[in-house]
């Protein structure tokens, strides 16, 4: 209020993130190519999910939203923190409204960076031995991603279905946006986001500088930034009100200096500076100076001694993250007998007995095998909340430990849609790789089974064929069976394990007809595809 | 339940009554222009939406089934997400047509639902329909969101007692029911009585609840008006949904249009080759009295193109 110049800073700050976030909201809830490129944009700029794409699934340059990320963490500290990342956004919004409330004055904090140093190279370390589970839990795009899915769209559902009805009335006939899903995950984030606000409600960002391996590299890389907010000695009086209004608690008032690596450039300490002490300085070559005489004090040396290391072992355990990606890939790719970018070659690629190891559960269509799928999914939902049909479903210990909370098909909620490959082109950080819809098609992720004595038509002795009705491949199709009534005759070769029969199967659990998952994606053989050609036969006579 | 529920629940429930109370059997005082009055009249030769206009035209045109101010829902076969080519889902130019009948003979709102099997937004588009309903006029309500189904008894039914239907069912003063006459992997063929499956919320239900008796018994429930059958571009094999290497197409060029929906799949089932009492639904309807397969006992008006 007293600095005009730093109250427009500030509020952009907020309008930059409020639009991040408003198009975060939109773009996942809406469906269709304008959407989806949004999210897609939005994702890309996520650090680590774009650094996992480019380094661990070979996502291509186009993928590489970190490198902007990191030079603007370089040039001007963490900004990203402030204006791209969904939690951090959300972050401040508590913040506001714990200041509206509580008039809390956040103060100075110690760095904080033993323990996060920990559960960052915990957590990094997680990732490259492809155990992504503490990883995925505290990366923040996965956690918003997760409190998208599992909070804020079951609310919007709510209202939606509320506001259908009351539009009804007026003749307006929409369809509510729709929410359909796994509980169990629902709580879990229920309880991880209740104890994420009131930590923010209480510390500020402490999240931010204690929990999330982004802020442990994005400390280092904002160790010495080109730019930020320094102190002005000649006029500084020491008040303390810039310590008491900075949620990041990087504010030294007794030693006039402020942590970097910890500072997201929310602008609030400069706008309300009674005496214009605080300054953002884009080159801070020379208030340098007046920063080692700081440090000639003694007072944070240790500190940022120890932000260095923590930052240093974040950010090798990060390089190890591309070698160990670059080996594990080529791994997968030796043990995968799906090869996205090979054209097909059914009779070559057939299912090897070896290789067609049972998987545990079905993964989605791109994910190309259980090890590359569960070693690169951060479990941020994306793809759950985009699913057209709710087939894919957050899973608990469906892919082993290992695979705590990723996505798997759930046949029982859905099918996996024929003309369909939105999770493989909004994966962020490829775990489900990014294939076109022809190669989609040709995927096979399970084959049929099916169990004569659970099938309706021989325990009722009635007619259903609802399995072979769905399915897209025909690789189930109805056949006579005996007065009348026709069987379902399955054709696995051909069958895309989308899961369309045994979610139509009418009986109880388990179903007469389901998917029985691939460990590793095959290429499913497909009939020679007849062009239809209409015969014409208009009958001579009217047959009736 | 409260009051306004209630209210709610009361009108719509009398409407639906009152609707089907008068317009069950069309008044057969309805005047013709030849002054005969047809059951059915079949079209052959010529493409869907201007064989419409023939053969509604010799049943007395739409105004003896839509009058003016009323609400119809039209039930077109929109289940599948794939192109109208395939002969999976009704020809889009055909519901446009009807569209355009019913707003002609002065209907106040023409609602288009179906239940669809893929999913709804994208089935609908693949399909065209909704385009080509939205051009003549009508409006493509969601069929596959929960909140607009609705609990209903259905009388004198054994397998399907109740069922949760769409509201317009309900609620609309005339339904038209617009189906594709194909082939089915386990009814042998699907048309008029099968394509009401669409109007319900829970499909499967039937499926492991005697389908042949479940899809006959719905129409207890409700009875089309009117039945309109595109019999244009017949598939003939690897039916319901139609793959590029089990289908088979014949183009026939015909059309049956009925206020009688069990005449309407016989003459269907003749259309298609294969003979209605062979088609178990057909004769379950026909012992209810939904309507009758005996074809010889029905003023038919058989125009050729």
């Amino acid at each position: 209020m007293n600095r005009p110049g730093y109250l427009i800073l500030k509020v952009l700050r907020i309008v930059v993130a409020a639009a991040v976030l408003v198009l975060f909201y939109v773009s996942l809830s809406l469906t269709g190519p304008v959407y989806s490129g949004i999210l897609k944009v939005l994702t890309r700029l996520q650090f680590f999910p774009s650094l996992i794409n480019v380094v661990l699934s070979g996502g291509g340059w186009f993928s590489a939203g970190f490198l902007p990320v990191a030079l603007l963490t370089v040039l001007f500290g963490r900004l990203y923190c402030s204006v791209l990342c969904p939690l951090g956004i959300i972050q401040d919004v508590v913040i506001f409204i714990s200041g509206k409330k509580r008039h809390r004055k956040y103060s100075f904090s110690s760095s904080g960076a033993r323990l996060h140093g920990t559960i960052a190279i915990a957590s990094l370390i997680g990732l490259l031995l492809g155990l992504p589970f503490l990883f995925g839990f505290l990366e923040p795009y996965a956690f918003w991603g997760r409190m998208y899915r599992d909070l804020i769209l079951p609310v919007s559902a709510g209202v939606s279905e509320g506001a259908v009805l009351i539009l009804k009335e007026f003749d307006l006939f929409l369809a509510p946006l729709p929410f359909m899903g796994e509980i169990g995950a629902v709580l879990l984030t229920a309880v991880s986001a209740l104890l994420f606000v009131l930590l923010t409600y209480v510390y500020g960002r402490w999240f931010c500088n204690r929990l999330c391996p982004t802020g442990a590299v994005l400390r280092l890389l904002s160790l010495r930034p080109l730019g930020g907010i320094e102190f002005n000695k000649e006029l500084c009086t020491k008040c303390g009100v810039c310590a008491h209004v900075c949620p990041a608690g990087c504010i030294d008032v007794t030693a006039q200096c402020i942590e970097h690596n910890r500072c997201v450039l929310c602008f609030e300490c400069t706008e309300r500076c009674p005496f214009g002490a605080v300054d953002f300085t884009l080159m801070r070559g020379a208030s340098k100076r007046r920063f080692s005489k700081g440090r000639g004090e003694g007072r944070i040396d240790p500190d940022r001694r120890k932000a260095v290391m923590v930052s240093l072992g974040s950010l090798g355990a990060a390089g190890g993250l591309g070698l160990t990606g670059f080996g594990l890939s080529a791994l997968t790719s030796c043990n995968s007998n799906y090869k996205p970018s090979d054209s097909p070659l059914p009779e070559q690629q057939k299912n090897t007995s070896d290789l067609d190891k049972a998987g545990r559960a079905v993964i989605p269509p791109g994910s190309k095998n259980v090890r590359w799928y569960t070693a690169r999914c951060i479990s941020c939902h994306t793809c759950v909340s985009a699913c057209p049909t709710h087939v894919l479903q957050p899973s608990f210990f469906a892919l082993g430990v290992s695979g705590f909370l990723q996505p798997v098909m759930d046949y029982k909620r859905g099918y996996c849609e024929w003309e369909c490959n939105r999770c493989s082109q909004i994966c962020p950080t490829g775990a489900i790789e990014s294939i076109a819809l022809e190669e989609k098609k040709r995927i096979q992720m399970g084959t049929v089974q099916f169990d004569k004595d659970r099938c309706v038509v021989f325990t009722e002795g009635t007619d259903c064929g609802a399995c072979a009705e769905v399915c897209p491949s025909q690789a189930v199709r109805m056949v006579p069976y005996k007065d009348g009534l026709t069987q379902p005759a399955t054709e696995p070769e051909i069958c895309s394990g989308c899961g369309s029969c045994e979610y139509a199967c009418p009986v109880s659990l388990p179903k007469a007809i389901v998917v029985k998952p691939h460990s590793t994606h095959q290429v499913r053989s497909e009939r020679t595809p007849q062009q239809i050609l209409p015969e014409e036969e208009v009958p001579e006579e009217f047959p009736f | 339940m409260n009051r306004r529920e209630f209210l709610h629940a009361f009108t719509r429930y009398s409407i639906a009554a009152g609707a089907g109370f008068l317009l069950r059997r069309p008044p057969l005082l309805y005047a013709q222009q030849n002054g005969e009055t047809y059951d059915m009249a079949a079209v052959m030769g010529g493409r869907p939406a201007g064989m419409f206009d023939i053969g509604i035209k010799a049943l007395g045109g739409m105004g003896r089934f839509v009058k003016k101010g009323q609400v119809v829902l039209i039930k077109p076969n929109a289940s599948w997400n794939v192109e109208p080519e395939i002969g999976a889902t009704t020809t889009p130019a055909l519901v446009e047509r009807i569209v355009e009948h019913c707003a002609q003979a002065g209907a106040s709102k023409i609602y288009i639902v179906d239940h669809t099997i893929d999913n709804w937004k994208l089935a609908f588009d693949t399909t065209r329909i909704k385009q080509a309903g939205e051009q003549g006029g009508g409006r493509v309500i969601p069929g596959s969101s929960k909140g607009y189904f609705h609990k209903a008894v259905v009388p004198g039914a054994k397998a399907l007692k109740n069922v949760m239907v769409h509201e317009m069912v309900l609620e609309a003063d005339v339904v038209i029911n617009v189906p594709v006459l194909k082939h089915h992997g386990s009814t042998t063929i699907t048309c008029a009585l099968k394509n009401l499956m669409g109007l319900v919320w829970d499909r499967w239900y039937y499926h492991s609840n005697d389908l042949h008796r479940c899809i006959a018994e719905f129409a207890l429930l409700r009875t089309p008006t009117l039945n309109v059958v595109d019999a244009h571009t017949v598939m003939m094999s690897g039916g319901p949904r139609g793959s590029s290497h089990r289908s088979s197409l014949k183009v026939k060029k015909m059309q049956i249009i009925s206020p009688d929906i069990v005449a309407a799949d016989a003459a269907a089932a003749a259309t298609w080759g294969t003979e209605a009492d062979k088609i178990r639904y057909i004769t379950i309807a026909d012992e209810l009295g939904i309507g009758t397969k005996d074809l010889d006992s029905l003023k038919i008006k058989r125009i050729r193109v």
